[in-house]
């Protein structure tokens, strides 16, 4: 691409590491914003300018943060900002007060990302941005989708209305990327912001009212835009049926049992006729032959391939590094992560899930939060890291700290959830159903409770739910590569440490002692044996090993029950931790923590009670 | 946050029990918006929660404080013109039509938008 090709000339010099280099960094007239309204492609755009990945997906809000990457053309080089997406720079929310901060420090040039089919709405931020009289580029996004919809913009009119280029594009197809660039680089070449070409709609850098804003627009729409009526498509149809009460219920549904079934038969399959096979057909072979070059026994021995079980290697049982570490992440658990966010990466990009926001409010209000939460409960499901990061879309700090918990306490990840599936699968269903059913009752209950306790208030939901868009195929599975990798990237040296890290404990008779110790705990609270206090302890590190650290106990299915559904709750791992610090603070993270710790014990305790009412 | 807990009961279906809609929905004068001699005669105004699904409505007055300040950044200002599609049960949240795209609001906040029917075209 044309923007990577020219950066070579500076790399080094002026460009840090795209990804880590921090904005303070980078002197203003270096920079180059990418702003917008939420969900108009400024990410997609942002990946085809500078060739970094960033997520996209079809709701408002993904990019909460920002992404920063380089982008050159001619003899210079500049970093592009991709600003967190905004309605407004009177901010309503965090990522508004991000961008509103972001511009407000100023940059050489700003590329404004408009989507065609909602102008009116989008030339409200437009117009803030030219008020402060930073030099302007608009990128006309999503002329495809505007001309569907029978409403066609004159980009050369609306160039003329406000005073700046106008270039019309297609992000997610390429159309118009080189234009933008053309039409960037003779901006930046203008030397400082000179007066541009006197439009009404460009006066000095005063800031106008809102009133005055919407008068400008409404005159401007009425020169640029034309709606020409025409039918209603299935998508539209399909997209009031979504919102209905009875239709949209029943979608609802018949997604997320679709989901459910689609991740478990995905998984399953890639478990049954991949991974498995492969694991047994390929690596077995080889670690028997290591394991007899090391004489079936030493430290070396059990470090790596683990203790036999009846002579052979056990891939669940034998806990050496390369026999359990290496099977339950990669057979055990990366199927069910892969199954899990092909659906939800179709989910997002598709635009269904604000959607399912709409049928989450009624319940997620009662519990402090709004429908929007259930977007970073979802991706919870798959890692408790990105769940955590996406509370951020949520407005104030106490639907965030609510959030937040209830992510870590009640929502198991991908990688718990395929373990305790494999588990307690074997046992029979209901042994499967009971944590999923404690896990979503403490949910409720915890948040709950945390709204009637919690001083403060949480805003209702308003949210603009994005048209249904057919996912490109190539975009999914760049999105669903950059997910696996990340998971694999952070995952395999803790799982591969967690399980080196528990031998040489239990070696050194380390977590004999802290079993000890926490015996009564256990014991008496959760009616587990002594042993099962080391899994429980180690779930820090991960979760996923923990589980399988339960294998080889010998528990009853309901003492596996109770430690799953205490694993689940109590500590997050380890990555968790350090993301619900960064993003509740110390005193909060404390709070959080304590919690989690109590409801925990509570729950597990409970469910110990029950088991021993009921009877064994 | 200065604000008291929102200690929302579902039995206690009172709009302005509800301090999270409770100084928006008081503080809708139709005082803040000059009303329009026409709009003033155009009939009957009520929330927007009350409308029938497949209305089309206009807007009259919204609620004050950030609630109001989101709705309008989303383009949902006095005088525009929006079509309700649904409101949910449970006080769950209205979905509504504006130009051409799908815009969700709380139930209180569906309860604190003032409208007015407008003649079908």
């Amino acid at each position: 691409m044309k923007a990577e090709a020219g950066c070579r000339a500076c790399r080094g010099s002026c460009c840090g590491n795209p990804l880590v280099a921090e904005l303070r960094g980078i002197p203003c007239n270096r920079r180059i914003l990418l702003v917008g309204n939420p969900n108009v492609g400024k990410s997609v755009l942002f990946t085809r300018l500078t060739g970094v990945h960033a997520i996209s997906s079809n709701y408002p809000g993904t990019t909460v943060g920002f992404s920063e990457g380089r982008l050159a053309f001619g003899n210079s080089c500049f970093h592009l900002i991709d600003v967190p997406g905004a309605y407004t720079l009177d901010p309503t929310n965090e990522a508004e007060d991000v961008a509103r901060r972001i511009v407000d420090e100023g940059a050489e040039a700003v590329i404004v990302v408009l989507d065609s089919t909602a102008l009116e709405r989008n030339l409200y931020l437009a117009l803030q941005v030219l008020e402060r009289g930073l030099p302007v580029v608009v990128a006309l996004n999503m002329v495809d989708e505007a001309r569907h919809k029978g409403i066609a913009v004159d980009a050369s009119a609306l160039a003329e209305a406000l005073g700046v280029p106008v270039v019309p594009t297609v992000a997610v197809t390429g159309q118009g990327i080189n234009e933008l660039v053309r039409a960037l680089e003779e901006r930046t070449r203008r030397a400082a912001p000179e007066a541009h070409s006197p439009a009404e709609t460009t006066p000095p850098a005063t800031l106008r009212s809102a009133e005055e804003r919407w008068l400008v627009i409404g005159s401007v729409i009425q020169r640029v835009q034309r709606v020409t009526h025409r039918h209603h498509t299935w998508r539209d149809k399909l997209e009031d049926a979504s919102v209905d009460r009875i239709w949209g219920g029943l979608i609802a549904l018949a997604v997320i049992l679709g989901s459910y079934s689609a991740i478990r038969l995905l998984g399953e399959g890639l478990i049954d006729h991949l991974l498995d096979p492969l694991a047994n057909r390929l690596l077995l072979p080889l670690l028997e032959k290591l394991s007899a070059a090391l004489g079936g026994e030493g430290l070396l021995h059990h470090i790596l391939i683990g203790r036999l079980v009846d002579g052979a290697i056990d891939f669940e049982q034998s806990f050496g590094m390369l026999t359990t570490g290496l099977y339950v992440e990669f057979v055990m658990v990366l199927p069910y992560v892969t199954a899990f966010y092909t659906v939800l990466s179709f989910l997002e990009d598709f635009g269904y899930l604000p959607r399912l926001a709409v049928f989450f409010d009624a319940l997620l209000h009662r519990l402090g939060l709004h429908g929007f939460a259930i977007i970073p409960t979802l991706l919870g499901l798959g890692c408790n890291v990105p769940g955590i990061l996406a509370t951020r879309v949520l407005e104030s700090p106490r639907e965030r700290f609510i959030a937040a918990t209830l992510i870590s306490v009640a929502v198991p990840c991908a990688g718990l959830q395929a373990m305790a599936v494999g588990v307690l699968g074997d046992l029979g269903g209901r042994y499967v159903l009971i944590p999923y059913a404690v896990l979503a009752v403490s949910w409720v209950i915890l948040g709950r409770i945390l709204h009637l306790v919690l001083p403060g208030y949480s805003p209702e939901l308003i949210v603009e739910i994005p048209p249904y868009r057919l996912p490109s195929p190539s975009g999914l599975l760049l999105k669903l590569w950059f997910r696996i990798k990340g998971f694999l990237l952070e995952a395999t040296p803790l799982v591969l440490g967690g399980v080196l890290l528990v031998n040489l404990l239990t070696m050194a008779g380390i977590v004999q002692a802290a079993a000890r110790l926490t015996a009564p705990l256990f014991q008496g609270v959760l009616g587990l044996p002594p042993e099962a206090a080391g899994p429980l302890l180690l779930g820090i590190l991960r979760k996923d090993v923990a589980v399988g650290m339960l294998v080889p106990l010998g528990l009853s299915p309901q003492q596996l029950v109770v430690a799953v559904v205490t694993l689940a709750m109590t500590f997050p791992c380890i990555a968790t931790f350090i993301v619900l610090w960064r993003e509740l603070g110390g005193r909060r993270l404390a709070a959080s923590m304590g919690i989690m710790f109590f409801t925990a014990f509570a729950a597990g305790g409970l469910l110990h009670a029950l088991f021993s009412l009921v009877g064994r | 946050m200065g604000r008291q807990s929102s200690n929302f009961n579902p039995e206690q279906e009172n709009l302005f029990r509800r301090t999270d809609s409770e100084e928006e929905a008081l503080s809708n004068p139709a005082a803040s918006e000059p009303p329009h001699p026409r709009q003033e005669a155009g009939g009957l105004r009520c929330p927007l929660r009350d409308v029938p699904n497949g209305r089309r409505v206009r807007v009259v007055s919204l609620p004050r404080g950030e609630s109001g300040a989101r709705l309008e950044a989303l383009g949902i200002r006095p005088g525009k013109i929006v079509t309700k599609l649904s409101g949910m049960p449970f006080s769950g949240p209205v979905a509504l039509e504006l130009d051409g795209r799908q815009i969700a609001v709380g139930h209180g906040v569906s309860r604190a938008i003032l409208v007015e029917e407008v003649p079908e075209p």
